[in-house]
């Protein structure tokens, strides 16, 4: 009876590892502990025997708040979003990444203005 | 002075016997130790714990792996050979951790108590004049961090637990108590080996810095400090061991005993 009475009282514990401090935590699964410090101990050696990391978080599942599966309408995205969409800016981290490399080089400038007709002549047509 | 290599330690033959002497301590306590943890493997009291238990069980083979390969640079036989080969009394563990395991509390227990003990040689080990063997005690003692925080753990957990849990606990520790003291031993060559500065510490300090980093966790856990631990009646580091360690060396070397060239 006692064995079954201390198996009753032990909680689900979420595991969460960060594996370098410029990372977020990320969840790796659970363990089943009677306590926090038990839940840290454990999930130190049931998730990061052979991986590094410089830090855990042990969350008890019934702190965590989470959405219904049986309600989708919480995700719904049903109308046009594109406007929403950022796709431009990525093209905009090529385009000056171009320009960029183009500024560089300052033969390149003195070329392009001595190939170009009209510059370099002192103005005359203007 | 100190001696930067194996084969620099060969030229001196006194200085040598001494080391591998010592080694041969350091390698087999943990390898007993580990190979009795690993008998917990598929039942210890929860699957987590199971995995944690055989994790710490692995890391201290590997650390006996550590001091097998340097007595191997030593001129020794291979780490295979001197861990599955030899019989018992060439072995110069401790005859605390050649004992069966006992229940969960006698081996949380045991095992606090050599690990407490296992920091303060290695502490003392920093400063040996075989560099090859302080640099491995730096990244064992790392390792052993954790083992120390988990075991800690368990003992208070155990003693604060109340009822079974206190009431075995309190049993271990009358039934382990006795052979404790073979830890601190450092065999028949000590007065070599504080000679050679391969140790900086004789085995009564020790025993002191031993006790008094366990004491405050006995406080804790409102445990009964025993007093120091008496001398044991067989002298593991001298090859004095029980018909437990024969027995350990016979499972243990199962695999390798039918075909020492088996890979598994």
């Amino acid at each position: 009876m006692d064995g079954q009475k201390a198996r009753a009282d032990y909680d689900v514990f979420e595991v969460f590892v960060q594996k370098t401090q410029a990372d977020f935590h990320v969840h790796v699964g659970s363990v089943v502990a009677p306590s926090p410090d038990v839940a840290l101990m454990t999930a130190r050696e049931n998730f990061l025997r052979r991986e590094k990391a410089v830090n855990l978080w042990i969350v008890p599942r019934g702190e965590i708040h989470a959405t219904p599966y049986d309600e989708p309408d919480w995700f719904a995205r049903e109308m046009d979003r594109k406007y929403r969409e950022v796709g431009g800016y990525s093209e905009n981290g090529r385009l000056w990444k171009m320009y960029r490399e183009r500024a560089l080089h300052l033969e390149d400038i003195v070329r392009d203005l001595e190939e170009t007709p009209g510059r370099g002549e002192g103005g005359e047509e203007g | 002075m100190n001696v930067e290599s194996a084969d620099q330690a060969r030229q001196d033959p006194e200085y040598r016997k001494a080391l591998v002497e010592l080694l041969y301590q350091l390698a087999d306590d943990e390898l007993c130790l580990g190979h009795r943890d690993s008998e917990w493997l598929g039942v210890a009291p929860d699957i987590e714990g199971d995995v944690a238990f055989s994790s710490i069980a692995q890391d201290e083979v590997g650390h006996a792996v550590f001091h097998l390969e340097r007595l191997h640079e030593l001129g020794e036989p291979d780490p295979d050979f001197l861990a599955f080969s030899r019989g018992p009394t060439e072995r110069r563990n401790a005859v605390l951790v050649e004992r069966p395991n006992g229940d969960w509390a006698q081996t949380i227990l045991r095992h606090f108590l050599y690990d407490v003990f296992d920091d303060v040689r290695a502490e003392s080990l920093l400063a040996s004049s075989y560099r090859p063997l302080a640099q491995g005690m730096a990244k064992i003692r790392r390792e052993e961090y954790y083992h120390l925080l988990h075991l800690k753990m368990w003992v208070i957990r155990l003693a604060q637990g109340g009822g079974e849990a206190r009431r075995r606990l309190e049993q271990a520790l009358a039934e382990v108590w006795p052979e404790v003291g073979g830890l601190f031993s450092w065999g028949e060559g000590e007065a070599e080996l504080l000679r050679h500065g391969l140790i900086q510490c004789r085995s009564d300090e020790l025993m002191h810095r031993w006790a008094e980093r366990v004491k405050p966790i006995f406080r804790e856990a409102e445990l009964l400090w025993p007093g120091l631990p008496p001398q044991p009646e067989l002298q593991g580091r001298s090859g004095e061991h029980t018909q437990d360690l024969a027995e350990l060396i016979r499972t243990m070397s199962e695999v390798y005993s039918s075909d020492p060239a088996a890979r598994w």
